[in-house]
């Protein structure tokens, strides 16, 4: 049982991811989808993942349109159908405002 | 499984009614059930059917009514945030003396107990544009 | 019955979220699903005492907040570091809330059917 969070937030101008940092859990999931992508190619975003057992997705149709690259290979991509799964694989989802 | 959608972003204003669309494709074309989308708060722009969208843009308007047209699917419009902002059926219209009707046919206008219900008899509930 | 989870994170009057998220509270309530209520971020701000929004011709927020109880909406949970954080403490509060910290948050949504935060 776990929860996917959804952030559609630029780090840089919103403490949304900070704040779902501080609140995934173990076995929990993030993906980055609108302006939440732009965090997809920080080493930051690696760093604080690191041994947290939070996987991390970013949508590829949003990185694409922002010619934004994945920086690390903890980070994920996924398109429109992989955001489907990862909300069926997951208990519930809360998108962080 | 058995998916609904809430939706509180306008569209153009916010990415989040696109991703939604996307979403809600998808999700169909995985053979998932869509109970209901439920627009709410600045969401119900979705809806107007008296948008007009330049022709080099993606009319997000005609494309939710076309997907909810063509899957039958259960859209409804949050009233209290619909009244505020216009968005009208005849009913609430005559209701409110109000000279025009400005929601497209295929959006239902009701109340939140709509979103408890969607909660309540769905498996996932998927918020977009908070 | 489900368990809905509501993260309040916006301030009151900035815009029209905390109002949203309340009448999403009240509507589940109405239907007697486990409701969990927490205030946190800017959220606790809609909990402060003395709130007077007359002059902006905006209705109190926090006027619903003593009927939760009425309502069957009594876990009512509030972040005591974001309370923290921003120079304020419990006895400046319009209703008591229980104190709680990120980690009993995880909890509560690892055990919501569906969350929702605005």
């Amino acid at each position: 049982m776990s929860t996917l969070h959804i952030v559609n937030k630029s780090p840089f101008r919103t403490d949304a991811l900070q704040r779902c940092l501080a609140l995934v859990s173990p076995g929990d999931s993030i993906l980055l989808i609108e302006d939440g992508v732009l965090a997809a190619n920080l080493s930051t975003l690696a760093d604080s993942l690191a041994g947290r057992d939070v996987n991390c997705y970013a949508l590829s149709e949003d990185l694409v349109a922002r010619s934004v690259s994945v920086a690390d290979t903890c980070i994920w991509t996924v398109d429109a159908a992989g955001f489907v799964t990862l909300v069926c694989e997951h208990r519930n989802s809360l998108s962080h405002g | 499984m058995i998916i609904s959608l809430v939706i509180h972003g306008a569209p153009g204003t916010t990415q989040g009614a696109q991703t939604a669309l996307t979403f809600c494709r998808a999700a169909l074309a995985a053979d998932h059930r869509i109970y209901r989308v439920f627009f709410y708060e600045d969401g119900v722009h979705n809806a107007n059917a008296l948008s007009v969208w330049p022709q080099d843009e993606y009319d997000l308007n005609a494309a939710w009514a076309t997907l909810v047209r063509e899957h039958e699917l259960d859209a409804v419009v949050c009233v209290a945030s619909a009244l505020r902002r216009g968005v009208l059926n005849a009913e609430e219209a005559s209701r409110y003396e109000k000279t025009g009707v400005s929601v497209d046919p295929a959006f239902d206008i009701s109340g939140l107990g709509q979103w408890v219900d969607a909660c309540l008899n769905s498996d996932r509930v998927v918020s977009f544009g908070v | 019955m489900k368990t809905l989870t509501f993260l309040a994170r916006s301030g009151p009057y900035g815009s029209s979220k905390a109002k949203a998220l309340l009448d999403m509270v009240l509507s589940a309530a109405v239907f007697e699903q486990k409701i969990q209520y927490i205030f946190l971020d800017d959220g606790v701000y809609q909990l402060l005492a003395g709130q007077d929004p007359a002059l902006l011709a905006a209705k109190n927020v926090s006027a619903a907040l003593p009927a939760l109880e009425l309502y069957g909406v009594d876990q009512v949970y509030l972040d005591l570091d974001s309370l923290q954080a921003r120079g304020l403490s419990t006895d400046q509060l319009l209703i008591p809330a229980s104190t709680c910290s990120a980690g009993d948050i995880s909890k509560m949504i690892a055990e919501s059917d569906m969350v929702f935060s605005l």
